[in-house]
């Protein structure tokens, strides 16, 4: 993914949750409009950090490969420490206290209510309105669609905890003594971070893809 | 459930849970089985006798709206105790964050100590396991507030149909609430062993 692929990911992610409709008004899903603002420039902040953070180990495992292992140890173990840095700030967002899940959690609750009105609806009419049952049927898989979304993000965390340990492993291991053991191995383990890294984005680009899907939820209410 | 297990696994859970409760004001996962305990015991209890008292009530608008302002309550203080800004989801979350945290301390501790790892495989998999817990509780709060609106909803018609002297139609009406808040007391219940499945793995590992 390049980076402003993976920055767009990370805005999408966000804007997607924000604008996703829940009733015939069109509503947001959530009730805090200016807060859902702040936290979509918070994650559009650390989206360009880790663009950035990215590009940078991407020209320093490029410039480990041309130097033929002449790189310094205390620049490499920085390399490191900086992806483990970025991906204990992916992890911070994806955490159940984070305002992200906050936000989610919001956005099932209100898509839940929406389900359950409508289960009302059908029962109502006795299961013999057709346009209810389709509405139903159609909020019902939104939500399912929702629900595999949050559990990638936190299938997600549990991969980036990996990463970060993998990061930590390889960091012990390739610099002893303040020298680098092997330039090869050492590239490996920052390129298969980074690649990791990059895997998380790329899943978390699917979660925004498929919430913008839901589009379609904000017309359920008025059909 | 019975009451001898909510109890016994709190006790349990909360005997072993040493470490944690020393910590001043951190929550620990003894407490949060006592919570939900108690709100699934509270709901219980209150909706215990209501099959007796929607009969006594058929007949008497002011026993009637007595008890379905009852049941109405009851359905809010069950919400109210499981929605986002509850104290029994904010400790379940900042137990998480706490477990995350013991987890990823003893994944970087297993590098040189590999008897570690499997538990902190097992804080793991506790935490998928409170993540199991956090659905059903974020569902039963959603599920809360549409019950709340149906039942206040019903409240109306009752309310009317008492106004109009139709006894047998208040009974129904009466039942099929006293029925909906039995489905919110067995799905209180099914947190409630949720909650001790989680618990129980604290005491299996600690």
């Amino acid at each position: 993914m390049t980076s402003s692929l993976r920055k767009a990911a990370f805005a999408a992610l966000i804007s997607s949750v924000a604008i996703l409709p829940v009733s015939g008004q069109a509503q947001s899903l959530f009730t805090n409009e200016a807060q859902m603002d702040d936290l979509a420039k918070e994650m559009q902040g650390i989206s360009t950090d880790i663009t950035s953070s990215m590009q940078d180990t991407q020209d320093a495992i490029k410039t480990l490969l041309g130097e033929n292992g002449g790189a310094s140890a205390d620049a490499v173990k920085q390399y490191f420490d900086n992806l483990e840095t970025q991906a204990r700030t992916i992890l911070a967002q994806v955490s159940v206290n984070s305002n992200f899940m906050d936000a989610l959690d919001a956005a099932d609750r209100r898509l839940g209510i929406m389900q359950k009105r409508f289960e009302a609806d059908v029962k109502a009419s006795g299961g013999e309105d057709a346009r209810a049952l389709q509405r139903l049927e159609r909020i019902q898989k939104a939500r399912q669609d929702f629900t595999e979304q949050m559990q990638k993000v936190h299938q997600t965390e549990k991969d980036i905890v990996q990463l970060i340990l993998q990061n930590s492993q390889a960091r012990d291991d390739l610099i002893i003594e303040g020298s680098l053991r092997d330039v090869e191995l050492v590239v490996a383990a920052l390129s298969q971070v980074t690649d990791g890294l990059q895997d998380a984005a790329d899943k978390l680009q699917e979660i925004s893809t498929a919430a913008l899907a839901r589009d379609d939820v904000s017309n359920i209410a008025t059909e | 459930m019975s009451l001898y297990r909510i109890c016994t696994a709190a006790t349990l859970a909360f005997a072993l849970s040493g470490p944690v409760m020393a910590q001043t004001e951190a929550p620990d996962i003894a407490t949060l089985i006592e919570s939900v305990s108690n709100v699934s015991q509270q709901l219980n209890t209150t909706i215990s006798d209501f099959g007796t008292r929607i009969d006594a009530s058929a007949n008497s608008a002011e026993e009637g709206t007595k008890l379905l302002d009852e049941m109405i309550a009851a359905a809010k203080q069950v919400h109210d105790n499981l929605d986002e800004d509850s104290e029994i989801w904010t400790d379940l979350n900042n137990l998480m964050v706490e477990w995350g945290t013991k987890r990823d301390d003893l994944m970087k501790r297993a590098a040189n100590n590999a008897s570690l790892k499997p538990i902190a495989d097992t804080w793991q998999e506790r935490i998928d396991n409170a993540m199991v817990l956090r659905d059903q509780i974020r569902e039963q709060s959603t599920d809360g507030v549409v019950l709340i609106e149906q039942l206040e909803a019903q409240r109306e018609v009752v309310l009317a149909l008492y106004d109009a002297a139709l006894a047998d139609q208040v009974l129904a009406t009466m039942q099929q609430i006293s029925s909906e808040l039995t489905e919110m007391n067995e799905a209180v219940g099914a947190i409630v062993d949720q909650a001790e499945v989680v618990g129980g793995e604290t005491v299996a590992t600690e």
